[in-house]
Formats: structure tokens, C-alpha cells, sequence
């Protein structure tokens, strides 16, 4: 007999058994738990009838025409593909480089990863028509020439590579953890380098072809992952969850480090993006990058992905007054939402310019394309299980810190000088002029004796 | 050998000594706790190495050899193309239909296949399930598709502008599209000032005998045809 | 304070290792077996498919003999001879069995128009095939500086992105030149047809008609290849009634393609992109190409 530690408690793996604990446990949730829960079933419910449409013969309900065929689903894709990367690139502080305050993330980045990754196959597997041909084809077929090919070689091998590592945590395999932790990060800089050449790669697309766009989708997969870890890092604190004191202590600082440190950086090459694309002399590159300031996409992309997805995000991780783990979660919800309205604007540029004609783009200078239900209800139904599985991990997992420690043997000169090189940052940001709100003037003024001023302006 | 030892650990000691002095006992302390070295350090460098190597390959792969790469294959695997049976030309008109093959030679029209206007030849002889019957073979759209005047058609092809010339009229009314000559309506060789309505004395046979009823006609109708200058551009 | 826990301090006790309900080597053995089991049974299941799929078919012996190397297909698109008819799609929907509809097409007209003012407008009603009669250009008819059919269809190039970019190689370039798509290997991703910078490619859309009976793969113009093994031409070459394309072997020298290429200024689409297309257009004015 096979025997489980659920909550603390031993549970045989026998239908029974397990059926009974299951109903137990669902009885003993709180209210909001199970609303959440429930809530999170019916979108999954919304996105299961999506995906067997998608998955019937005929029709599939998938608004994709030759001239946009890649639309929602692979935008759902590339978001899913990247948060995992961006997880495991946040959090290797932590797993390999043993900096203390981003230890926290150990646990509860790898379950998120895993479950990022399993729903990005899951929602690529329906926009494909033939996705067992894939996973054959590639193996007996290798395309060393195509960056598809190796994006699948890149991702199988993560998967692999997360299995282990989460195996390894919950199995307590300190050293297996060591070696699982460090290639995990290591690919998790190469794969959204390849999915950012899959795009990169075609001359077609003057909006893709070029070097931004692996950098940018790594920048953004930084920025994904952080975001998502901001989110839950919140939950953890105010719904004290386990391992709640160090998350909210060191944690949540660190969370908003990192997502400051990565918005700046999303925000320099955003920047540098614009600006060569308006002044290129190539006319698709151009062309689609007026569609994006002022054409149909710019709503979704100047209000959602750079007001709304970068400069608020910074403004509340920047300003002193919305330093708090509630400020935190806004700038993670928005910074999150800013990715995924960026990835679908990146990937619907790309096909919505075109330079010469191409087969039914004839008449109007954009092509059109909004996402069929089928697609939104598939691509919401794979948030909803990532959320639910995540739920379902963090009531029924211990994802508190372990003493698994992992560490890249560094020169004891490359330990002190990145210690060195942190310790001036902060303190060149420390003589930076400080941000001061202004003092809101008192509507009735008092005349006091100057001695009574004294403790008042020196707590300022 | 024992002096380079020695001075090796004077160095650790005075190094944890500044480490001490800046970093603090504590950070030193959970930093020394927490160092797990892996054993073999330059299996993580062949690691990187054969991963950039790796990528290297691709890269070089997809970029100067573009397009000259992918899976080696040949037709024969290919099936469906051996499977699909050639519809236009797959059998010969003119040898059952001797008559219009015989009206177009020499014709402007020969050098058209009879399928270019006509169902192709695997449609023969009714309308077949999957072949598409677009232009079915008796209708004036047929001519007007080709011969209509239209920006971008080459100045020396015969077009005209298909309001104008003969008010729209069908063109099967004038002309054969087998040997595309036109019977063009007689030109009105009178003056027309002072007369009744044409359709007063002449009917479409033939002048009426005199004398006729003097109901009015609608004269357009008939010289939209009959006046000079009415074939337009 | 004091009795506050330090949270910045490590943690004091190393948690009690889980027991694992399945050993390492239980997990290794089953890793062992199973792994290779998945693999076998995959190529298993992929031999006995491909065996049973479609009976293989006795076939016309021309096409037996057609030896690809020993030729190079060329083609010659006429844009000054062009009269924008639609015969040729007409014809090339009906000879492969295209969807009937305007963006699933292996070719198409485009009629491309330059005002006085230097803006370019293309227009391409139905992929052309019911003619330009219905689509009346948006400007008057003294504005129109330049006006043009330029027949489209697949460039077959000779530096094509779409085989590069096939993750499983379900497209490839015949020894003759043309690219053709293995209907039973394409897994319908889509790459290759957002490579194509012709816009030449499609995926099949579920329906009544699909040129290789398979839905959800790419297509697109193949030269009507089950007729050029054969010995004949391409149907929207047949077709056309004022012979404004041509298709003709290369490796013959006395050829009209071979003619063409060799004696008259032809020009390609898109040459910055180093795609090397086949497909050459003649008498295509400057400012509308």
C-alpha cells in the first residue's frame, strides 16, 4: 500500500481512502477557499469546451486567415513559455547563487514553473493541428536549421530539467536539487532566446526580424516571472501562508527589486524599439510600428502595455508612498497584464503590416484580427488551472524554505566584489536626492512657541 | 612547500579578517553556512561550452545556409500529387466537336484553350461534384470578363467599355465567339429631322408597309443600336 | 523584541527528509523500461500508420520515370500581356481542388494601381477569379498614373525560408526546384506560412475541398506538379487565353522560359530578401513591383 503525506496526515492511495479524505478536506475549507475554488473550475469548465472544439474534427473555431495564422493561442503560448523562463531566471538568485533574500522563492517558483510550462504545451497543443505529429517528427525528423526546432528541444529539455528539480525538492535530493536548480536556470536563458528567434529568424516580418526580439522576449520573461512572484509572494503574506514572516520580511523587497530592476530595463529596450522603428527606412518596420502608436493596436498598446504595464508599475515600485506589499501586488497585476497585451500587440504587428501584398490584404493598409471565444476561452481556461493547481499546491505542499542550499562555487574575489559593487549602488542611490512628497500645508495655523517644533521636525 | 602553505592560510585568515570587518560576523557566518561546493566546478563550464556550441550549430544553420537546409527528401514520398488526375486537357474537344474547333481557326480566339471559356474536359460531358462550374459556358459574363475595358488591361487588347458600346446590349446578339466576328446592326442612313418614331414605318423585319398606326415608340431603344457611332469605345 | 523570531536569520533546523514512497532505483528501473517502451511504441505506431494509411497507388509510368534532376522548372509571369481575366485561378482552384474562397488560394491577381501622387493601391477581389469588372478603383480615373495585373502565386525559391523554418521538414525543395509539402508529416504549425514573405502559403481550412484531402496542413502552388511529371504544363498555364505565363525547363536552352530569361529584362519580387525566386515577372514597372 502506498502512503501519502497529505496535511500533515498519511493517506493511503486507495480509491476509498482517498476519495473519503478528498470530501473531508473539501468540508473543512473555508468559505473563500472554496468560492475561489469553484470560481476557478467554471473558468476552467469555459476553457474545456474551448479546447474540445478545438480538438473536434472540422471547424475548429479558430480565427486565424492566412494572412494572421498565428493569433491568440500563440500568444498564449510565448506568455506561458516565458513566465516559466522568467521564474526560474528570477529565482536563480536564490537556487544558485545562494543570495540570501531570494531564498524564499525556492519552492514555490518551481511548482509555479512546472505548472506554467505543462499549460503552455497544453495550449500550444490545440492550436496545433497535428500535435502528436510534432513530438515524433521532431525526434525522428531533426531541423537543425529551424529555431522552432530548437525552441521544442530547448522547452522539452526545461520541462525535464523542472520535473527533477521538483522532484528533487519534495523528495529532498539536496545534490540531485543542486544540479537540477543550475540547469534549469541555464536554460532558462536559452529557451526564450529561441522562442524569441523563431520570430527573429524571418526577414518577412520587418517587425520581428532582428536582434530586439530575443532580448526583448528574455527581458520579458524576466519581467513575467517577477511579476507572478510579486502576486503570489502577496497572497503568501496577507493570507499567511507558510514560510509567510521571511516572505513578507525579505521576500517581498527583494520581489520588488527585481521587478523595478526589470521594468527599467523592459522599459530601455521598449524604447530603443520605438524609436528604430519609427525612424527605419524599411517601410514594414515602420508601418507596423505606427500601427502600434497610432493605428487600430495603439488603445491596447500605448494605454495597457506602456502606461498602464510600464510606467505605473515603476511610478508605485519607485515612489516611497505605495512601497507596501499592496502596492506590490498592483504593480505585479499590472506589470503582468502589461506582458501578455505586449506579447499579443508584438505578434499581431508582425502580421497586421505587411509590406507588399499578400494573399487578401489588398484594400486597406492593416490587416484585421480579434480573437475568436474558442481562442480567449482556452487561453483563460490555462490561466484558471495554473491558478487552481497552484491553489491546490500551496494548501496541500510544504513550500516553506528547506536548508537545500544551492551555491555556485564562486573565486572568493568575484563573492566580495559583487558584495562590493552592491553595496556602492546603494549607496550612490542613497546620495541620489530623495523623493520627498510635499508636506501638505495644516488648514488652520497654529502659533506655537519654537520648542514645540523641535521633536515634530526632527521625526520628519 | 610548507612555507607556501603557511603563507596560503595567513592569506585566508586576513581576508576572512576584512570580510569580517565589512561585511559583519553574521553575514560571514550565513554565508560560510551556506556555501555547498559542487565537487567538480569545470563540469558546469563544459556544460556552458557545449551549450553554446550547441546553439552555435543552429545559429550558423540558420543563417548563411537559409534555405538549403531541411530534411532530405524526394517526391516519390510524396503520394498525393501521384494520386490527383490532371483536369484540364485530359481529353481532346476539337476531335468531337469538329464544327467550333473549325470555327476558330485562324480566329483571334484559337490560340484559347476550349476549356479557358468551357467547363474543363473532366467535367464532360455534365457538371462533376468538386470541379468548379464558374463560368458556365453560354453567358455573356463570359465575354464581358476578358473583353470589358478596365484600368491595367494592356492598350492593344480588344476591350470596350461595356455600358457604352451598343448601350450594354448582349453580346451574343452580334457576335459568334467561335469565330469572333460580329454582325454589326445597320447604320441609320437617314436623317432623322421631321420624322415620326422609327418604329412608325420600320419593324424589326423590315420596313412596315405604309400606311402604319401612328402610335409613338421609344426611339431610343432602336438607336442605341442603329445610329452611327453607337458601337462607342 | 527579543522574543520576536529573527526572520532574517537563517532557519535553525534542517527540515526531516520526506520519505519517499517510491526508491531510487524502483524510479531509475521504471525510467529504464519505460522510456525506451514510449520510444519503441512510438515508432511502432507511426510505422503501422504510415503502412495503413493509404494503399499505395499503381501509377501513371510517366510518372514513374520522371527523373526530378534532370530538370529546373522556370516560370514567367507576363504583367504587361496580363488582362487581369481570373481564368488562371479559376482553373487552378478547379484543377487541385483549392477552397473556392479568396484568402485559401494558391494564386491570385493583384491589379496594382499608382496615382499621380505616387501612393500604390492593390486590389485583388476573390483572389481575382471573377475579374476586376466589380472592383472599381477609389480614385478617379486622371489620377491613375500606372496600372497593372501582376499575376501571384508560390516564388519557389531557391533560398526559401519556408523549408528552413519547418521544425519537422514536412516541406522540402524537389530536385527539380519546386517546393512541395508532405501532407502526412506537416503537424499544421503555421511557421512556414508566416515565413513566406509572398504570402504564398496557407493552411487548409476544414471544408468540402482540400487539395491533398487533409485539413489543417499547409499548401500552396505546387506548379500543378502531378502534371508537370506527367509532361504537361501547369493548368493556369493552359489556361490562360493570351499566354501571359509561361512555364517552361531551364536545362532546356531552346525553351520560351530559357528564351525569355535569356534575351529580355525580367525582374523578381522582393530581391532584398536574398530569397533567389524563380518566378520572374515581365515589362513590371518599377513603381509598382
Amino acid at each position: 500500500m502506498i502512503l501519502v503525506r497529505v496535511h500533515g496526515r498519511p493517506v493511503p492511495l486507495d480509491p476509498r481512502h482517498a476519495w473519503r479524505a478528498i470530501l473531508t478536506d473539501i468540508a473543512a475549507m473555508p468559505r473563500a477557499l472554496k468560492g475561489w475554488l469553484l470560481f476557478l473550475l467554471l473558468l476552467m469548465a469555459i476553457g474545456a469546451i474551448g479546447a474540445v472544439r478545438a480538438l473536434l474534427p472540422g471547424d475548429k473555431g479558430i480565427a486565424t486567415t492566412p494572412t494572421v495564422e498565428w493569433g491568440l493561442l500563440i500568444v498564449g503560448y510565448v506568455f506561458f513559455a516565458i513566465t516559466t523562463s522568467g521564474l526560474c531566471l528570477a529565482s536563480s538568485l536564490g537556487t544558485v547563487f545562494g543570495i540570501d533574500r531570494f531564498r524564499p522563492l525556492e519552492k514555490r517558483h518551481a511548482v509555479l514553473a512546472v505548472l506554467c510550462l505543462v499549460t503552455a504545451f497544453g495550449v500550444i497543443a490545440l492550436d496545433l493541428h497535428f500535435p502528436v505529429r510534432m513530438v515524433f517528427g521532431a525526434v525522428f525528423n531533426p531541423a537543425p536549421a529551424s529555431p522552432m526546432w530548437w525552441m521544442g528541444v530547448f522547452y522539452a529539455a526545461y520541462l525535464g530539467s523542472l520535473l527533477v528539480e521538483v522532484w528533487s525538492i519534495f523528495w529532498h535530493h539536496p545534490r540531485i536539487h543542486q544540479w537540477s536548480c543550475l540547469s534549469s536556470s541555464v536554460i532558462a536563458v536559452f529557451a526564450p532566446l529561441t522562442l524569441g528567434a523563431v520570430f527573429a529568424v524571418l526577414e518577412a516580418r520587418a517587425f520581428w526580424h532582428g536582434l530586439f526580439t530575443p532580448l526583448h522576449m528574455v527581458a520579458a520573461a524576466y519581467v513575467s516571472g517577477v511579476a507572478v512572484l510579486a502576486i503570489v509572494f502577496y497572497l503568501v503574506g496577507r493570507l499567511r501562508l507558510v514560510g509567510w514572516e521571511r516572505g513578507v520580511a525579505v521576500a517581498q523587497p527583494a520581489i520588488r527589486g527585481l521587478l523595478g530592476l526589470g521594468l527599467a530595463v523592459l522599459s530601455l529596450l521598449v524604447a530603443l524599439q520605438l524609436f528604430s522603428g519609427l525612424a527605419s527606412s524599411d517601410a514594414g518596420l515602420s508601418s507596423a510600428t505606427r500601427l502600434l502608436l497610432t493605428g487600430p493596436l495603439a488603445p491596447e498598446y500605448v494605454g495597457v502595455r506602456l502606461v498602464s504595464g510600464l510606467t505605473i508599475p515603476l511610478l508605485l515600485i519607485a515612489l516611497p508612498r505605495t512601497r507596501t506589499p499592496r502596492g506590490l501586488l498592483v504593480a505585479g497585476l499590472l506589470a503582468i497584464i502589461g506582458v501578455f497585451v505586449d506579447r499579443l500587440t508584438f505578434v499581431e504587428a508582425g502580421q497586421l503590416a505587411p509590406v507588399t501584398t499578400v494573399s487578401g490584404v489588398v484594400s486597406a493598409p492593416f490587416a484585421a484580427y480579434s480573437p475568436s471565444p474558442v481562442e480567449v476561452a482556452i487561453v483563460v481556461g490555462g490561466i484558471a488551472l495554473v491558478a487552481f493547481l497552484y491553489t491546490l499546491a500551496e494548501r496541500y505542499l510544504d513550500l516553506s524554505e528547506s536548508e537545500a542550499h544551492v551555491m555556485i562555487w564562486m573565486p572568493r574575489w568575484a563573492i566580495y566584489g559583487f558584495a562590493t559593487a552592491a553595496s556602492v549602488a546603494r549607496r550612490a542611490a542613497g546620495a541620489l536626492p530623495r523623493f520627498r512628497l510635499p508636506r501638505r500645508r495644516p488648514a488652520v495655523t497654529v502659533d506655537e512657541p519654537t520648542g514645540a517644533d523641535g521633536p515634530a521636525e526632527a521625526a520628519d | 612547500m610548507a612555507a607556501r602553505r603557511r603563507s596560503r592560510l595567513g592569506t585566508r585568515r586576513r581576508a576572512a579578517s576584512r570580510a569580517l570587518r565589512r561585511f559583519g560576523r553574521r553575514a560571514v557566518a550565513r554565508t560560510r553556512a551556506n556555501i555547498v561546493r559542487l565537487r567538480r566546478p569545470a563540469l558546469v563550464v563544459v556544460g556552458v561550452i557545449a551549450l553554446a556550441t550547441i546553439l552555435g550549430v543552429g545559429a550558423f544553420a540558420a543563417s548563411g545556409f537559409y534555405g538549403q537546409y531541411g530534411a532530405p527528401r524526394t517526391p516519390v514520398s510524396v503520394r498525393s500529387w501521384q494520386l490527383r488526375p490532371a483536369s484540364y486537357l485530359a481529353s481532346d474537344c476539337r476531335g468531337c466537336h469538329s464544327d467550333a474547333a473549325a470555327a476558330t481557326t485562324g480566329q483571334p480566339h484559337a490560340r484559347l484553350l476550349c476549356e479557358t471559356c468551357h467547363v474543363p474536359s473532366v467535367a464532360h460531358p455534365g457538371p462533376v461534384t468538386g470541379v468548379v462550374q464558374m463560368l458556365p459556358a453560354t453567358d455573356e459574363s463570359d465575354c464581358v470578363v476578358c473583353h470589358a475595358a478596365l484600368p491595367g488591361r494592356p492598350v492593344d487588347f480588344s476591350q470596350v467599355a461595356v455600358d457604352v458600346h451598343y448601350a450594354g446590349a448582349e453580346c451574343l446578339a452580334c457576335h459568334d465567339p467561335h469565330t469572333s466576328t460580329a454582325v454589326k446592326p445597320r447604320e441609320v442612313i437617314h436623317p432623322l429631322a421631321h420624322l415620326p418614331p422609327c418604329a412608325t414605318c420600320h419593324t424589326p423585319l423590315g420596313l412596315k408597309a405604309y400606311p402604319a398606326n401612328h402610335e409613338p415608340a421609344p426611339d431610343e431603344v432602336c438607336l442605341a443600336c442603329h445610329r452611327v457611332g453607337a458601337g462607342g469605345s | 523584541m527579543t522574543d520576536q523570531p529573527d526572520v532574517l536569520a537563517p532557519l535553525a533546523q534542517p527540515a526531516a527528509p520526506a520519505q519517499s514512497p517510491i526508491s531510487r532505483r524502483t524510479l531509475l528501473k521504471a525510467a529504464a523500461v519505460g522510456v525506451p517502451c514510449l520510444i519503441g511504441g512510438g515508432a511502432i505506431f507511426e510505422a503501422l500508420s504510415a503502412l495503413t494509411s493509404t494503399p499505395v497507388p499503381t501509377v501513371d509510368p510517366i510518372v514513374a520515370n520522371y527523373d526530378a534532376a534532370a530538370h529546373r522548372w522556370g516560370f514567367v509571369v507576363d504583367a504587361v500581356a496580363c488582362i487581369g481575366c481570373g481564368k488562371c485561378v479559376v482553373a487552378c482552384k478547379t484543377e487541385n481542388g483549392v477552397p473556392l474562397d479568396e484568402e485559401h488560394t494558391r494564386t491570385w491577381i493583384e491589379r496594382r494601381t499608382v496615382t499621380t501622387a505616387g501612393a500604390v493601391i492593390v486590389q485583388s477581389p476573390e483572389a481575382g477569379s471573377y475579374g476586376f469588372e466589380e472592383a472599381a478603383l477609389p480614385i478617379a480615373a486622371a489620377d491613375v498614373a500606372a496600372s497593372q495585373f501582376v499575376a501571384r502565386l508560390c516564388m519557389q525559391c531557391e533560398l526559401s525560408p519556408c523549408t528552413t523554418v519547418c521544425p519537422v521538414g514536412a516541406t522540402f525543395r524537389a530536385a527539380d526546384g519546386v517546393i512541395l509539402v508532405d501532407e502526412t508529416r506537416c503537424i499544421g504549425c503555421g511557421y512556414c506560412v508566416v515565413a513566406c514573405p509572398y504570402g504564398a502559403r496557407y493552411l487548409v481550412p476544414a471544408g468540402a475541398r482540400t487539395p491533398t484531402g487533409v485539413a489543417g496542413v499547409a499548401d500552396k502552388c505546387t506548379f500543378c506538379y502531378h502534371r508537370v511529371t506527367r509532361g504537361q504544363q501547369p493548368a493556369c498555364v493552359e489556361v490562360c487565353p493570351v499566354q501571359a505565363r509561361k512555364f517552361g525547363d531551364l536545362n532546356d536552352p531552346a525553351s520560351e522560359v530559357s528564351v525569355i530569361l535569356r534575351d529580355r529584362a525580367t525582374r523578381v519580387l522582393r530581391p532584398e530578401l536574398g530569397t533567389k525566386p524563380r518566378v520572374h515577372y515581365l515589362g513590371l514597372e518599377d513603381r509598382l513591383a
